[in-house]
C-alpha cells in the first residue's frame, strides 16, 4: 500500500485536537465515561494480559491511532522487517533480529541462507557451552575453566547481563559452578576489580563486538590480554584457551589472532541492541544451557509471529507502540519509566534505555527532512519498590507528566519449594503479595489522585495527589526463559511501529559517532602530543588534567 | 548353625567360603541388583586370589547356591551383603526376608549405605512383626573390612572386627558363628547399630582425607623442589603417623572410599567447615585423577590435538578389573575431549574398558605394553601393576616417539630414570613442570 503523506497529515491534524480535548480531561473522568473500559483496553496473550485502560485515551482517538498505523504502512513495513527487506536505509540493510529467533516456516525470508547460518551458529554455541560444562575447556595449565568474563558494550553487554541476571533461578547445575563477570566501561574500573579476584589459569574472556573495533572493548581486552601474558607469556596459548570472540566480521577476529575454533560469527544485519538473541547471547547460553535460551528465542518468536499476524486493535506491541506515539506526540508527555516490580528484571530498564532512545532518539526522516513533532521520550525505570523511594515523589507531585510501564510476573516462588525452608517460603510469598499489592496501588494513585481514595481530597495542599500520570501494567503469569524473551520483543517491535509512525530509521546510530571520533584528538591532546587549541573551556580541562596527570602518569 | 548369605561381590563369596570351611552349613543366594537372581562364572569367583580352589571344595559339601526362597527359609543367621544394591532394592530384600521367616532368626547386614540404613531396616523388621520397638533388635550391621586381591586373609584374620550390638543373645550368636575367626580378630568391638554405621564412616574417611593429604604435601613438595618420597618415609616411621594410606597417587578409585566419603558429606551441612574439609578431601581427589593430564598439556605448551600418549593400567587398583571411579576414565575423556589419541594397556581391565567405550575412535585398547608405546608422544603410568615395574628400558624408550614418562603412581626412581635418558615426572617427585 502506497503511503499517502496527505491521509498522514490530516489523521495527525485530527489526533492532535483529540489530544487537546484528552487533555482537558482527567483519567478518572474517562473512567466515569466508559464502564467497559478495563475490558475495552486490555490485552491477554499467551500468559501475558496488557491493561492499558489507565492511559488517557479514548475510543476515537484509538481508532485514529489505528487509522495512523495504517496509512503509515505499518502492516507492510512489519512484513518488509521479518522479510529481510533493508528497512536500515541509512545502512542499507535488513534488520533480522526476527531471524535469530524464527522456526523456517515462519517468515517468507529473502535469503535463504539466513536460517542455516543462525542455525550454525547455535550449534557451535552449543559445542562451546558443552565444553565448558563438561570442565573439558581448558586454560593454560590444563585445569577447567571456572570464570567467564564477557568483555563487550552497549549491545554486547546490556542484553546479557541483564538477562543473566533475570534468569539467574534458571542456572544450570554446570553453571552454578561457574561465576560469569560483565566488563563493559572503557575507565578499566570494572575489569580491574574483576581482575583482581580471579586465577589466569581458569578464566575465560568472551570479546564480544559487532565491529571488532570498538575501543572501550578493546581496551578492556588489552588489559585481560596483558594480565594474561604475566602468567603465560605465549599469546598464541592465550587466544587458543582463553578468548572466544564474538563478532560479524572474521577476518577482524583472525587478525587479531583469535583461532577460527573460537570464533563465533552473526551478521551486519543484526543490530547491537538487538544481538542478544545471537552469539552475542552466548553468556546467556552458558548462565541457563542452551536449552533454555532456546527456550527464550522460541517466547520471542511467538511474539514475532504475534506481531507479524495479529490485527492491530489486538497485537500488544502495536497497541505499546501506537501508546508510545500518543503520549509522546500528541499528549506532549516528554518522559517514560520502566517499573518492573521483580528484582529479577532489576537491569531490564538499563536495557530499555539504549533499545527505545538508541533507536528512537531522531529528529530527521527517511525522506531527509526534519520531523514537525516529538518522538522519542527520556526513558528510565528502576524496580519499582525501590523507585518508590527515590522518585516516585516526582511522578505524584511534581511537575513533570510522565507515563508508566508497570511489569510484574504474578506468580514468583512456586518453583523454589525445594530450595527454601518452608517457614521462608511462606514468608517469600507474602512478600510477592506485598509486591503486587504496591504496584496496583501506585498505578491507581498515578492515575485518580486524591480521587483514588475520596477521604484523602480534604488533605493539606502538599499531601494531594493531582493524578492523571498514565500508565499502562504488564502482568505475565511467571518470569521464565520463555516469557522474558516474549516481553523482550514486544518492546523491540514497539520501537519498530514508534519508529514506522514517525517514519524515522530506528536502526542505525549515527549521533554516537563524532564523540567516538573527536575523543581520538583529544586523547591526544591529554598525552601533550597534539598542540591544538579547541574551545576555552576544554583547553581549560586539559591544563588542568595535564597538571594533575602528570604526578600519576595516568596519561 | 545354618547360615543363608545374599550379595553379589567378592565380599559375600568369601564370607559364605570361609563360613562354610569353619562347618557350618550356608546357602548362598546370588542377588543382583533389585534382588535379582544372577550367576558368577569361574572367572569372576577366580579374580579373588585362592577363591575359586576353596569355592569348589566345599561347594557340595557344606556350601550351597540356592534360590532367595530357599535360602530365606533356611539360616537362622541371614547375612546380607547390600554392595550393587540401590537403599529400596536393599529394603525390600529385608522385607522378603521378615516375610519369609519366623521370629527367633538374627540378620546381618554389610552395606556401604549411609548412615540410618540400620534404623531404617530395624523399622522394617519391626513392621513386618519380626521385631518390636520394646525388645532388642535381631538386626546387626557388619561393616567387614575386606580388601580385593587379600579378602581370604582379611576375612580369616581380621585387623578390626566391628560388630553392631550390643545383645547379649546377638553377641552369642555372631560369636558362635564366626568362630574360629573372631580369636584371630586384633581387635573386637560390640557397639550399637549406628555406632557401627559411623565406625565404618569414620575410618573410610579417615582413609580418603590421608591420601588427599599426602597428595597435597606431594604437590607443596613439587613446587619446593623436595622429593616426597624422602617426606613420606620419615612421616611413616613416625608411630603416630604410620604407613599405610600415605602413597602419593593419581587418585583413589573403586567405590569403598568414594561412596564413604559421599556419605559424610552428605551428613554435614553445607558450608560448614567439617563440609568444606570433606569437600576439600573429595575435590583433591578429583583434581589429582587429572593431574597426569595436566602435565602433559603443560610439557606440550597447551597444544596437544592430535597427539597419542600410552597408558598403562586403567583398574582402579593392582588386582582387580575394575574401573569403577578409576582415574583412567578422567584422563581417557581429558584426552579425547582434546583430540589426543590414546593407547591403553591394563593385564585384566581391557575388556572393560572396551566394553565402556563401544566406538570410540580415539581409544586403542592393545595387548602390551610395548605395544602401547609405540609411537607415543608420553606414557603415563596409572595403575600401579607389578608388571610395570621392571620394564626393557631401552626397547621402551626406543618405541616411544617422545621419551616422556609421566608416573601417576611413584613407581619409579627420577635418578635411575634419567640416567636411562627418560624425561621423567612423578608425584612430588623427578621433573618439575
Amino acid at each position: 500500500m502506497a503511503v499517502d503523506s496527505g491521509v498522514i497529515e490530516a489523521i495527525r491534524h485530527a489526533l492532535f485536537g483529540m489530544a487537546t480535548d484528552l487533555k482537558a480531561r482527567s483519567i478518572a473522568q474517562l473512567f466515569e465515561m466508559d464502564t467497559k473500559r478495563a475490558e475495552r483496553f486490555s490485552q491477554e496473550f499467551s500468559g501475558y494480559y496488557l491493561d492499558y485502560a489507565k492511559q488517557r485515551i479514548d475510543v476515537s482517538a484509538w481508532q485514529a491511532l489505528c487509522d495512523l498505523a495504517r496509512a503509515c504502512g505499518l502492516k507492510e513495513a512489519i512484513n518488509a522487517l521479518v522479510c529481510g527487506d533493508v528497512v536500515n536505509p541509512t545502512e542499507n540493510r535488513p534488520a533480522l533480529h526476527t531471524a535469530l529467533r524464527a522456526r523456517p516456516e515462519a517468515f517468507a525470508l529473502k535469503d535463504a541462507t539466513v536460517l542455516p547460518s543462525v542455525e550454525r551458529s547455535l550449534l557451535k554455541m552449543n559445542a562451546i557451552v558443552e565444553k565448558i560444562y563438561s570442565k573439558q575447556w581448558r586454560g593454560f595449565s590444563g585445569k577447567a575453566i571456572t570464570d567467564i568474563v564477557n568483555i563487550g558494550v552497549g549491545g554486547s553487554d546490556l542484553g546479557p547481563f541483564m538477562t543473566c541476571h533475570a534468569l539467574a533461578e534458571f542456572a544450570t547445575a554446570e553453571a552454578l559452578r561457574l561465576n560469569m563477570h560483565f566488563v563493559s566501561s572503557m575507565d578499566g574500573t570494572q575489569i580491574f576489580q574483576v581482575l583482581e579476584n580471579l586465577d589466569p589459569a581458569t578464566t575465560l574472556f568472551i570479546v564480544s563486538s559487532k565491529s571488532f573495533t570498538t575501543i572501550d572493548t578493546f581496551y578492556n581486552a588489552n588489559t585481560a590480554i596483558a594480565w594474561l601474558m604475566d602468567s603465560v607469556g605465549d599469546r598464541r596459548v592465550i587466544m587458543r584457551h582463553h578468548v572466544i570472540a564474538i563478532s560479524a566480521s572474521s577476518e577482524k577476529m583472525c587478525a587479531w589472532g583469535v583461532p577460527e575454533s573460537n570464533q563465533l560469527l552473526f551478521w551486519d544485519w543484526v543490530g547491537g541492541r538487538f544481538s542478544m538473541w545471537s552469539a552475542i547471547g552466548l553468556p546467556i547460553a552458558i548462565k541457563i544451557g542452551m536449552k533454555c535460551f532456546r527456550e527464550l528465542l522460541d517466547g520471542a518468536h511467538e511474539m514475532d509471529v504475534h506481531f507479524a499476524t495479529a490485527p492491530f486493535e489486538h497485537n500488544i506491541p502495536v497497541i505499546m507502540g501506537l501508546l508510545g506515539v500518543w503520549n509522546a506526540t500528541f499528549l506532549g508527555i516528554h518522559a517514560h519509566t520502566v517499573l518492573p516490580y521483580d528484582g529479577r528484571l532489576k537491569f531490564l530498564p538499563n536495557y530499555l534505555t539504549q533499545l527505545e532512545m538508541e533507536s528512537n532518539g531522531k529528529s530527521v526522516t527517511n525522506d531527509g527532512v526534519l520531523v514537525g513533532f516529538d518522538t522519542c521520550p527520556i526513558l528510565w525505570g528502576d524496580v519499582g519498590p525501590n523507585a518508590q523511594h527515590a522518585f516516585y515523589q516526582l511522578l505524584h507531585q511534581g511537575t513533570q507528566a510522565v507515563s508508566c510501564d508497570f511489569i510484574a510476573p504474578i506468580m514468583r516462588y512456586h518453583r523454589v519449594e525445594e530450595n527454601a525452608s518452608s517457614g521462608a517460603r511462606i514468608s517469600l510469598v507474602e512478600q510477592q503479595c506485598l509486591a503486587l499489592a504496591n504496584c496496583l496501588a501506585q498505578s491507581r494513585v498515578l492515575a485518580f489522585g486524591n480521587q483514588a481514595v475520596p477521604e484523602s481530597a480534604e488533605a493539606e495542599i502538599y499531601k494531594r495527589y493531582r493524578g492523571n500520570q498514565p500508565s499502562t501494567t504488564w502482568l505475565m503469569d511467571e518470569l521464565t526463559p520463555q516469557s522474558l524473551g516474549g516481553l523482550l520483543a514486544a518492546y523491540e517491535h514497539k520501537v519498530f511501529v514508534m519508529a514506522t509512525l514517525w517514519n524515522i530509521n530506528p536502526f542505525d546510530q549515527w549521533g554516537v559517532e563524532l564523540g567516538k571520533n573527536i575523543a581520538k584528538q583529544t586523547q591526544a591532546a591529554l598525552k601533550d602530543q597534539l598542540v591544538q587549541s579547541f574551545d576555552g573551556s576544554t583547553d581549560a580541562l586539559i591544563r588542568r588534567i595535564r597538571s594533575k596527570a602528570e604526578r600519576d602518569t595516568s596519561c | 548353625m545354618k547360615i543363608s548369605i545374599y550379595g553379589q561381590d567378592v565380599d559375600a563369596l568369601v564370607a559364605a567360603v570361609c563360613l562354610a570351611e569353619a562347618g557350618h552349613e550356608v546357602q548362598l543366594s546370588r542377588l543382583g541388583e533389585g534382588g535379582k537372581q544372577i550367576s558368577w562364572d569361574d572367572t569372576y569367583i577366580d579374580k579373588e586370589p585362592g577363591l575359586l580352589n576353596r569355592y569348589r571344595s566345599v561347594l557340595g559339601r557344606n556350601l550351597r547356591v540356592r534360590t532367595f526362597k530357599d535360602a530365606a527359609g533356611f539360616g537362622t543367621a541371614q547375612w546380607v551383603f547390600g554392595r550393587g544394591q540401590s537403599e529400596k532394592g536393599l529394603f525390600d530384600i529385608f522385607r522378603s526376608l521378615a516375610k519369609a521367616r519366623r521370629k527367633g532368626v538374627l540378620y546381618l547386614l554389610t552395606s556401604h549405605h549411609r548412615v540410618g540404613t540400620y534404623e531404617c531396616v530395624r523399622r522394617i523388621l519391626c513392621e513386618e512383626g519380626v521385631a518390636t520397638e520394646e525388645d532388642q533388635c535381631p538386626l546387626v550391621p557388619m561393616p567387614v573390612m575386606i580388601r580385593e586381591g587379600v579378602a581370604l586373609s582379611d576375612f580369616e584374620s581380621p585387623s578390626l572386627l566391628v560388630v553392631g550390638t550390643t545383645d547379649e543373645h546377638s553377641i552369642n550368636v555372631v560369636t558362635q558363628m564366626l568362630r574360629p575367626y573372631t580369636i584371630r580378630a586384633g581387635k573386637t568391638l560390640f557397639v550399637d547399630g549406628l555406632t557401627s554405621e559411623v565406625i565404618r564412616n569414620a575410618i573410610s574417611t579417615m582413609l580418603a582425607t590421608r591420601l588427599s593429604f599426602i597428595n597435597k604435601i606431594a604437590q607443596l613438595c613439587e613446587k619446593l623442589g623436595v622429593d616426597v618420597e624422602v617426606v613420606r618415609d620419615a612421616m611413616a616411621g613416625d608411630p603416630r603417623v604410620g604407613s599405610e594410606y600415605l602413597n602419593p597417587g593419581c587418585g583413589f578409585g573403586g567405590d569403598n572410599l568414594a561412596d564413604e566419603l559421599a556419605n559424610v558429606q552428605a551428613l554435614l551441612p553445607k558450608g560448614s567447615a567439617a563440609r568444606q574439609l570433606m569437600d576439600a578431601v573429595a575435590l583433591t581427589n578429583e583434581e589429582q585423577k587429572e593431574l597426569l593430564f595436566r602435565k602433559v598439556w603443560s610439557y606440550y605448551q597447551a597444544d596437544i590435538c592430535g597427539k597419542t600418549v600410552a597408558i598403562w593400567g586403567a583398574a582402579f587398583k593392582p588386582g582387580t578389573d575394575s574401573l569403577v571411579n578409576s582415574p583412567v576414565l578422567i584422563l581417557l575423556e581429558a584426552f579425547w575431549a582434546q583430540g589426543v589419541r590414546t593407547r591403553v594397556y591394563d593385564p585384566q581391565a581391557l575388556e572393560a574398558l572396551r566394553l565402556k567405550y563401544q566406538g570410540q575412535e580415539l581409544l586403542d585398547c592393545v595387548d602390551s605394553p610395548y605395544e602401547a608405546a609405540e609411537r607415543a608422544d608420553a606414557l603415563l603410568i596409572v595403575t600401579a601393576w607389578k608388571e610395570f615395574y621392571n620394564p626393557d628400558f631401552e626397547r621402551l624408550k626406543s618405541l616411544l616417539a617422545t621419551p616422556a614418562i609421566f608416573d601417576g603412581r611413584n613407581i619409579y626412581e627420577p635418578e635411575a630414570m634419567r640416567e636411562l635418558g627418560f624425561e621423567y615426572f612423578g608425584l612430588g617427585r623427578g621433573l618439575r613442570i
